[in-house]
């Protein structure tokens, strides 16, 4: 197993009522042909105690006609509390590179940060 | 003889008391005014922010119509690659080699003021209409001026006052 990323940081801010729509954190990331495990982790950054937002992590292979090979969040709205992360894990085979996407949705009238940790490995 | 020496005893004695009770007054007040500025200050929004770091790459998306920034994002180097499908209506404006920028418009972001910020459409410039942090230090600083120092150099000019009556009082002839 190669340890590809570890523990990358994003710092994502979102504005007022805002979305990121889709962020490429990594886009078709080889080796190809290997199968890859990605561990995610999200939480505030500042900001308020309590945000209401949600968050998807996905991971897909164009080579597999890009359908979605891993997927992990609260793609509902949810309440993130501040100190408290989300973590997990996706593990999936690959034809080409690795795609990891993030979306994060803040209807809040006020802006804010959040945390983003990613660390990859492919065997 | 007996009496004078009672005099200077008691003298003594009252110059101690008067001492250490100024010093009283003074830790008081130091304790009290660091006391005000840490509990004002604690109330105050996080305003740390690391950004900008060293390698990463910086960029705001806004939308067209009106210059709103509808989020920042500050992406590490490689591996990492952060490319960003803008959608119908917005653009993308890299600010990585702008880092007083960076640092003034994370901040204010950390602080749930972002909506502070907007792109200027005419010239396609990223202003703030805000307050920006800065102030929040200007802020920091006038609580521990007001609270802090003012009551100490207070005390201490009571303090210095009180020892030069005593003196007067107490000088031989």
């Amino acid at each position: 197993m190669t340890l590809y990323a570890f523990n990358q940081h994003f710092n994502e801010c979102v504005g007022a009522g805002g979305s990121t729509g889709n962020i490429y954190l990594y886009s078709n990331t080889g080796p190809y042909g290997m199968t890859w495990v990605a561990v995610v982790l999200f939480g505030l950054n500042g900001g308020d105690n309590g945000q209401y937002a949600s968050f998807d992590f996905t991971i897909f292979d164009n080579g597999q006609s890009g359908i979605d090979k891993g997927d992990f969040g609260a793609s509902t709205l949810n309440w993130i509390q501040q100190g408290i992360s989300f973590s997990g894990s996706m593990t999936a085979s690959f034809v080409q590179g690795l795609n990891l996407v993030l979306d994060v949705n803040n209807p809040d009238s006020a802006s804010q940060c959040f945390n983003v940790y990613v660390t990859l490995w492919y065997y | 003889m007996f009496t004078l020496r009672c005099g200077i005893i008691e003298a003594t004695k009252m110059r101690k008391t008067a001492l250490i009770g100024l010093a009283i007054v003074i830790l008081a007040a130091l304790a009290t005014g660091v006391l005000t500025a840490f509990a004002q200050s604690s109330s105050q929004p996080q305003s740390s922010s690391p950004d900008p770091q060293p390698g990463y790459t910086y960029f705001v998306v806004y939308r067209q119509t009106d210059g709103f920034i509808v989020y920042a994002s500050g992406c590490p180097p490689s591996p990492a690659n952060c490319i960003q499908t803008v959608q119908s209506g917005q653009s993308i404006m890299y600010i990585t080699d702008q880092p007083v920028l960076v640092k003034q418009l994370f901040a204010d972001a950390h602080n749930s003021n972002l909506g502070n910020w907007h792109v200027n459409l005419q010239t396609n410039q990223l202003v703030t209409t805000g307050t920006t942090s800065s102030a929040s230090v200007a802020q920091a600083f006038r609580v521990s001026l007001f609270g802090t120092l003012l009551p100490a150099l207070a005390s201490l000019g009571v303090a210095a006052s009180g020892t030069l009556v005593w003196r007067r009082a107490f000088r031989r002839p």
